[in-house]
């Protein structure tokens, strides 16, 4: 029979129980109130006139995707950064260690617990989403996609902020080692991007001569640009960076398949980083067993 | 059942244990004697799969356990010396938590969280959060969560320190009443009396090494064995000291008024024939002593050796 993961349903309680977690809700959609309703008034009600600007509800809705993609950027990370190094701060790792609980279930059950948060954040604001729906041009499909984009983000982002919690003995290293990791990948990709097209540029090489599908796996690594191109398509992500620079991304085979492709790799990408991140928390490792069981 | 075969363990060039040899049987009870920083707690550790050790192997059964250490720890009970707190949690879902680790839910996990919460009187604070309780009570919980999946055997790290005399008493009946039932318990504590009431085998660490090893039996006569016997006679002084001399197993007298102390390296029959002796001669005795050794002994031979 299927069980829930023991450490996910004790973070679960513990984390419902405390004050921080309701005013943090509270908070996060308050904010998002207030930013949306304010976008809504400056686009719809300022300068009033008989015709709807459907355009101007997929522009309220980008600007809630990068509010939310900002929430997955800042929260996940504090949440699963803290997940195990709290649990060495509080001297609870070695009681849940001694038990012979696999190091995976560990490590599974925080991430849960990090995403279960993230979702009922994300669940919560969706009536403050919906407020698009009341002017149209958005359907329900925009919101599943984006519901699952920002799952798979925060795996991706979960995942770095839980090998920074085993490797670190201190929530604030813990934490402050997540979040620069996610700003070096940020910044990193989109330097990579940059770098190639004034290479380009300054040997005034071609594009289509060029095989630039590298360039798009880089990219795709990026948890902001990814989220926004996926969720709210090129019309979005070409406003916001140099049309030249895109257009050699979108020259790159890949990119018809970059929903696919991006998916699939954040994930195994995410699976790798919490398999080393389970290697790490077992006290007894792999190599040390086979050498001495050999014995 | 365990086999502690030659452990070693440095930390940064700091040797915290050095070729440790340790055989523990079914349902008995070790206890691990140390000053602070004699490598107790690591040692611990080690034993409870939470550390690796440099050197050496560990035998469960015959298995050793590093070819799966996951099926090891399931059968064993650790608590640490130290009590971890989660907060916001109650006494009972703590309970739960662990039982739930070992496998054991539903109603299986809420009978059994209860029946040992009623060993240690505390069904009545089931409801209550934990980081409200007394140290005492904490030490009792976290004694309970590591029997929750009834282990085959149980390693304790100073389990009765902060509890009252009334608990520490608890805890051993308790201890005891497991050994009987074929648990066995590898027990440290800086509390000589709970050892010696309640160990069968002790090892004393003195300076990452296992100094004395072996059944509290045999340490306890070989320390009685050196003590000293006490002499207390009413008549006839010179001829029992005559006659002490004359004893082969006797090495020295030291005589105080009527007491005469003797170092005697005989046997329970040559002491009786001593004694025998003395009386036939016609030496009245008031009292013929050797002190009874204690743990205490044990560890201040150590020390005076040391």
């Amino acid at each position: 029979m299927l069980r829930i993961n023991s450490i996910f349903l004790k973070q679960m309680r513990l984390r419902s129980r405390s004050f921080k977690f309701v005013f943090g809700i509270m908070i996060y959609n308050l904010i998002l109130l207030i930013i949306s309703m304010f976008i809504f008034e400056m686009k719809f009600n300022i300068n009033i006139n008989d015709n709807i600007d459907y355009a101007a509800s997929q522009d309220i809705y980008n600007i809630m995707i990068v509010l939310e993609t900002l929430m997955v950027l800042i929260m996940v990370p504090f949440f699963t950064a803290a997940s195990i190094a709290s649990e060495r701060e509080k001297q609870t790792l070695d009681l849940i260690l001694s038990t012979g609980i696999n190091s995976y279930t560990i490590v599974l059950g925080k991430l849960l617990e990090s995403l279960s948060l993230l979702i009922l954040y994300v669940l919560s604001s969706l009536p403050v989403i919906s407020i698009i729906f009341t002017i149209g041009g958005i359907s329900i499909l925009n919101i599943i996609q984006f519901i699952f984009e920002i799952i798979v983000s925060s795996i991706f982002i979960g995942s770095m902020g839980i090998l920074s919690s085993c490797i670190f003995k201190k929530v604030i290293s813990a934490t402050i080692c997540s979040y620069v990791t996610i700003v070096v990948v940020s910044i990193f990709t989109v330097g990579i991007v940059l770098i190639t097209y004034m290479y380009i540029r300054f040997f005034g090489l071609n594009i289509q001569d060029l095989n630039l599908n590298w360039i798009a796996f880089v990219i795709m690594l990026n948890p902001v640009i990814d989220i926004i191109h996926a969720v709210s398509g090129d019309s979005f992500f070409i406003g916001s960076l140099n049309t030249q620079i895109i257009n050699m991304i979108d020259s790159a085979d890949i990119m018809k398949y970059w929903e696919l492709i991006s998916i699939s790799m954040r994930i195994i990408i995410s699976i790798i980083i919490l398999c080393i991140s389970a290697h790490l928390l077992s006290p007894v490792k792999n190599k040390d067993r086979l050498r001495r069981s050999r014995k | 059942m365990l086999r502690i075969d030659n452990i070693s363990k440095s930390y940064s060039g700091f040797s915290a244990l050095k070729d440790i040899n340790i055989e523990i049987e079914e349902g008995s009870i070790f206890g691990l004697m140390g000053e602070n920083g004699a490598g107790k707690t690591t040692l611990m550790k080690i034993t409870s799969g939470l550390l690796m050790p440099d050197k050496g192997n560990i035998y469960f059964y015959d298995e050793n356990i590093y070819a799966n250490i996951n099926s090891y720890q399931k059968n064993i009970g650790y608590m640490p010396d130290f009590f971890g707190v989660y907060d916001n949690i109650k006494v009972i879902e703590y309970m739960l938590f662990f039982a739930g680790i070992y496998g054991i839910y539903d109603k299986k996990a809420d009978k059994r969280c209860i029946e040992l919460l009623e060993l240690f009187g505390m069904k009545d604070i089931m409801q209550e959060y934990v980081d409200t309780l007394s140290k005492g009570m904490k030490q009792k919980l976290c004694l309970l969560r590591s029997v929750i999946h009834s282990p085959k055997l149980l390693i304790l790290d100073e389990p009765c320190s902060g509890m009252d005399t009334s608990s520490r008493i608890m805890v051993k009946q308790f201890l005891s009443e497991l050994a009987m039932d074929g648990t066995s318990v590898i027990i440290s504590s800086h509390i000589i009396t709970d050892l010696s009431d309640l160990c069968t085998s002790i090892g004393v660490l003195d300076q990452n090494q296992m100094v004395i090893n072996g059944s509290m039996d045999e340490i306890m006569k070989s320390i009685n064995e050196k003590d000293p016997i006490y002499i207390n006679i009413c008549e006839e002084k010179q001829r029992a000291i005559k006659i002490l001399k004359e004893n082969r197993f006797v090495n020295s007298i030291s005589i105080d008024d009527m007491l005469l102390m003797i170092n005697f390296n005989g046997t329970k029959n040559d002491e009786a024939d001593l004694l025998t002796s003395l009386i036939k001669s016609g030496v009245k005795i008031q009292s013929f002593d050797r002190k009874k050794g204690n743990l205490e002994k044990v560890f201040l031979h150590i020390k005076d050796n040391a």
